[in-house]
């Protein structure tokens, strides 16, 4: 992950590649284009993390591959969610949900909570 | 699906590496193009686009090499690579990985061999349908007991156990060690024969390997001409003739129909047979006499679901109930279970003496793991800078220990190796020694898979055993100084110095544990042999003959023929003087109870003594000294009053401070008919009935002119070579009866010597074990000495430059090392002081004592130990101090 993103939480990069696949099968350029898109250049991924993270889901079986023609006469190797990886991604959805809440309340609190 | 899928990956990985990186290389190339591509369509110049995707990239190699190793298959290349580097490593150090190879190797075919003599007698399963559910039911009594408390049980139990139990689907009976005389065919000859009842091979599950086994019905009166020979007599005597079934051979004289021959791997190691006769049984006289005859084993079939321990609990209450019922007969006497498998592993009573090889084998093997950590703990001072640059580079603490470790295991592996190979040759000399009784020739010592997986097991265990402290050790020194250390450090570094004395004082007590063991086991097993029998044993001919009832139905005609022999034999050429008994001395014999006039105990009550039934004459054929009064008699015959000889040890303890001539015994023989009162007439002198055997038995004798018997031995002393005589013996016995054989014509010195030579192999390999104890710890204490001299060059240089004197020097080093030999000499001596008692609790009649031993051992040792001290010592003084200070 480049220097804007070193701050991300570890396994979070896993938890958004889901997520962007979770609309639709996508090569790995796509995907990291649609981080970025999507999180208004916050989290900015490179090939060097992106492309192992890749490889690591799909030996896990929550990614699935092949390689498809795009415009231009090229192919892509394309990613899409499997069902292990829906279910994956539900999880860590909540957990994640639980956690920023919690993390959320203790930094609302009022100094007399604390 | 989650777990097979990485694999696949991972064998992909593996397999078409070329594939793999080709896709990988393709999807990185793909991504590249696409971040140029969106560069310049956001109007960056091209040449600038590329520049800045390749920054953004980064390294595609170390992007290549991330995806790489988050698999499992890296793990992998990366063993094989340190497989490949420990291989190179011991191939460079030839010296090192030999000495290290040959030790191990040592020690594991010491451990495979012993091994495989334990899995014969109690791992293989005998060779019949399911083992475990096969039980063996057999007697046991309260009575002082002579053997390892296995006793036949009596008919009547039989036929009362077979219906009350609850444990078994089917029961048989047995009646083994019987001789029967082949006869008719050629040489009569004696075999060893068992009878069972008809449904005992069925029960057993094993078919006939020709013809067939006994039918339900032969083993009624009338029926039970019929045998079952095996395949070792079918080849041995009947050439393997395939039309032998339906055939009739002679048995005792009478006319046997042959059914079936068994399979050659049938077996059974406890009850030895030659050939299977139907064993016959009348339910109609199963009276108080037949209760007294204990001469047969149960077999039974547990039922599904039902233990061995059950069967034992069912049979102990059924035999309390009989003791309840026949108090007379019964009384005292219990009963017990075991699985097949466990009785014949209990009857073979080899427990101690498997238990002290085990240790000593054990102990051999520690030693030699002593040694190699200690070479290896050397090797790491050398190989500390090539560490310590790997450690630098980024290898983990844990990928050397990994590499370390491996490169033992590759050492345990050639190690077990030339171990097994070693093995094979041990296990075929244990055949070769082990073939002196029917029994032991039944055991199956070989280098089977139980045997190789043992072999497997023990090898890595060492690899922990010598590799595991040395590699952590040797990663845990400091980098930074081991690096700027150009080698010119005065003394090693303190932990592995701790070590290395830890290592020799452990080699010195492991040494004098083990070779006061074996030596103490060796001193008493010598002074047994040496141990005066009670008999002269020279110029002894001995034979076994037994008289066919069928044949010599009645009393006179047993002593008319007894009689006859003696005559005979007494006119031998070379016959000094001839007799008969009915067990010999030395060899083991039969005991009994008896009652003394005016004590009356109940059966279960009454002292035992063994028992002879001999001819006049015998005391002075054996030459066992008679004490006092007289021996017995041609005139002391059935119609004369009864009388017996005793020995003095059943003078000392039943009539102590009265003399026993004139006072009355009565021997509870088998038959109660022929129990009569007996007048002491004489006093023999102590035989003993174990060749090994330290404490006396009290003994009693009668004349077989009084008392009846069958089966008898013909002992011959001769002027010249017994064996010389055997030839006329037999034909004497031919000249009275052509199909009576003659067994184990033998003399009486060679048949003590082929008793004793499991003792006498189990010697020879306490010694062997012990010396190369002895060696491979001088060889370890050597080596260690020896290397830190060596790694001390330096300071004796400085010493010396200082002024040191040479002697001095010797005399710092040497006592160092006899030091730490003294303080382990110490610890291994405390250890071994408990072991005269336990050795004496583990056999007994077994006189042992560790006074010469504990003197005697501490001082071998301490010479070995100073020797191997000494050698370094000096060849690092005669060291020229220039060059020693220079030395690195």
């Amino acid at each position: 992950m480049s220097a804007k993103s070193a701050g991300l939480v570890q396994g979070t990069l896993d938890m958004l590649i889901l997520r962007t696949l979770a609309l639709e099968p996508m090569h790995g350029y796509g995907i990291g284009v649609r981080i970025e898109q999507i999180s208004k250049s916050v989290f900015r991924v490179n090939a060097g993390s992106l492309i192992p993270a890749l490889n690591r889901l799909e030996r896990a079986g929550f990614l699935d591959s092949e390689w498809r023609a795009t415009d231009n006469n090229r192919r892509a190797k394309y990613y899409k969610l499997t069902e292990a990886g829906r279910k994956k991604l539900k999880a860590e959805t909540r957990e994640w949900e639980s956690q920023t809440s919690a993390i959320a309340r203790i930094l609302n609190a009022s100094l007399g909570e604390i | 699906m989650s777990a097979v899928k990485p694999f696949l990956a991972g064998l992909r990985s593996l397999f078409r590496k070329q594939d793999v990186e080709q896709e990988l290389d393709d999807e990185l190339q793909d991504y590249f193009q696409r971040a140029v591509q969106q560069k310049i369509e956001s109007g960056v110049d091209p040449a600038r686009a590329l520049r800045e995707a390749r920054i953004e990239m980064g390294s595609t190699e170390a992007t290549k090499e991330r995806v790489h190793e988050s698999g499992w298959q890296s793990i992998f290349e990366s063993i094989a690579q340190d497989l490949h580097y420990g291989l190179r490593t011991l191939r460079k150090n030839p010296g090192f990985t030999i000495v290290a190879v040959t030790t191990l190797a040592l020690g594991i075919a010491a451990n495979a061999t012993i091994f495989s003599f334990v899995n014969a007698v109690m791992l293989q399963p005998p060779a019949v349908h399911d083992a475990d559910s096969v039980v063996v039911v057999y007697g046991t009594t309260t009575r002082q007991s002579f053997s390892n408390n296995l006793n036949p049980i009596s008919s009547p139990n039989y036929f009362a156990w077979k219906s009350a139990n609850r444990v078994f689907s089917e029961v048989a009976a047995i009646q083994p060690w019987q001789n029967v005389n082949l006869t008719g065919t050629g040489e009569p000859e004696q075999l060893n024969s068992v009878s069972v009842t008809a449904n005992f091979f069925s029960l057993l599950g094993v078919p006939a390997a020709l013809g067939r086994t006994f039918e339900p019905g032969e083993d009624q009166k009338g029926d039970d001409r019929v045998a079952v020979l095996s395949y070792g007599l079918w080849t041995r005597r009947f050439a393997s003739d395939p039309n032998l079934p339906g055939k009739t051979i002679g048995i005792d004289g009478e006319q046997y129909t042959v059914v079936g021959i068994m399979p050659k791997s049938f077996s059974l190691r406890s009850f030895p047979a030659e050939i299977w006769t139907p064993l016959v049984l009348d339910p109609a006289q199963q009276d108080q006499t037949a209760r007294q005859k204990r001469s047969y084993f149960l077999f039974g079939r547990l039922k599904p679901h039902t233990t061995t321990l059950q069967a034992q609990a069912n049979f102990v209450a059924l035999a309390g109930q009989a003791a309840h019922d026949f108090p007379a007969t019964d009384g005292g006497w219990s009963a017990g279970a075991l699985t097949l498998q466990d009785y014949m592993t209990k009857e073979f009573n080899a427990g101690p003496a498997i238990a002290i090889l085990i240790c000593t084998v054990a102990f051999v093997l520690l030693i030699a793991c002593a040694n190699i950590s200690g070479l290896l703990l050397a090797r790491a001072t050398a190989r500390r800078k090539e560490i310590a640059l790997r450690m630098a580079l980024g290898a983990g603490r844990a990928r050397i220990v990994r590499q370390l470790m491996l490169e033992s295991l590759i050492l345990a592996i050639f190690g077990g190796s030339l171990g097994v190979l070693l093995s094979f040759w041990g296990a075929a000399l244990f055949r070769a020694k082990l073939n002196f009784n029917v029994e032991t020739r039944l055991l199956k010592i070989q280098i089977d898979t139980t045997v190789l997986l043992f072999t497997v097991g023990i090898s890595v265990l060492a690899a922990f055993l010598f590799g595991l402290v040395p590699a952590l050790q040797t990663t845990r020194s400091d980098m930074n100084s081991t690096l700027k250390d150009s080698g010119a450090a005065v003394s090693a570094t303190r932990g592995r110095n701790r070590l290395r004395r830890l290592l020799v004082a452990g080699e010195c007590a492991l040494a004098v544990f083990l070779l006061s063991g074996s030596g103490i086991m060796i001193h008493a097993l010598y002074l047994s042999w040496h141990e005066y029998l009670g008999f002269n044993s020279d110029h002894l001919l001995t034979a076994g003959i037994t008289l066919p009832v069928k044949n010599y139905s009645s009393v006179t005609m047993q002593h008319e023929f007894f009689t006859n022999l003696l005559q005979k034999t007494a006119e031998l050429p070379g016959t000094q003087s001839s007799a008969l008994t009915s067990d010999l001395p030395g060899t083991g014999a039969a005991h009994d109870t008896f009652t003394l006039q005016g004590e009356d105990l109940p059966p279960a009550k009454r002292p035992r003594a063994v028992y002879f039934v001999v001819s006049p004459g015998y005391l002075a054929a054996a030459q066992i000294p008679l004490l006092r009064g007289r021996d017995f008699a041609r005139s002391d015959n059935s119609s004369a009053p009864k009388v017996a000889i005793v020995n003095a040890e059943f003078a000392r303890r039943f009539f102590p401070g009265v003399d026993p001539i004139g006072k009355t015994i009565r021997i509870d023989t088998p038959d109660p008919e022929r129990a009569d009162w007996r007048m002491i007439i004489g006093i023999a002198g102590n035989v003993k009935n174990f060749s090994l055997q330290h404490s006396d038995d009290p003994e009693v004798y009668e004349s077989y002119l009084q008392h009846p018997a069958t089966a008898m031995n013909v002992v011959v002393r001769t002027a010249g070579d017994p064996g010389a005589l055997a030839p006329s013996l037999r034909q004497a016995v031919y000249g009275l009866d052509k199909d009576l054989p003659l067994s184990d014509v033998e003399s009486m010195t060679k048949l003590l010597n082929t008793q004793e030579t499991g003792d006498h192999f189990f010697t020879a390999m306490l010694a062997t074990f012990a010396g190369l104890a002895l060696l491979l710890a001088a060889i370890g204490i050597y080596g260690m000495v020896a290397y830190s001299v060596g790694q001390r060059t330096r300071e004796i240089g400085i010493r010396m430059a200082m002024g040191a004197q040479r002697k001095s020097i010797l005399r710092m080093v040497v006592a160092q090392g006899a030091w730490l030999a003294l303080i382990g000499g110490g610890i291994g001596l405390a250890m071994s002081l408990p072991l005269p008692q336990a050795f004496s609790a583990m056999f007994q009649d077994f006189y042992v004592t560790g006074t010469q031993v504990f003197i005697a051992v501490p001082l071998v040792i301490a010479l070995t130990a100073l020797l191997a001290c000494y050698i370094p010592a000096r060849r690092a003084v005669k060291v020229d101090p220039t060059r020693a200070l220079r030395c690195e």
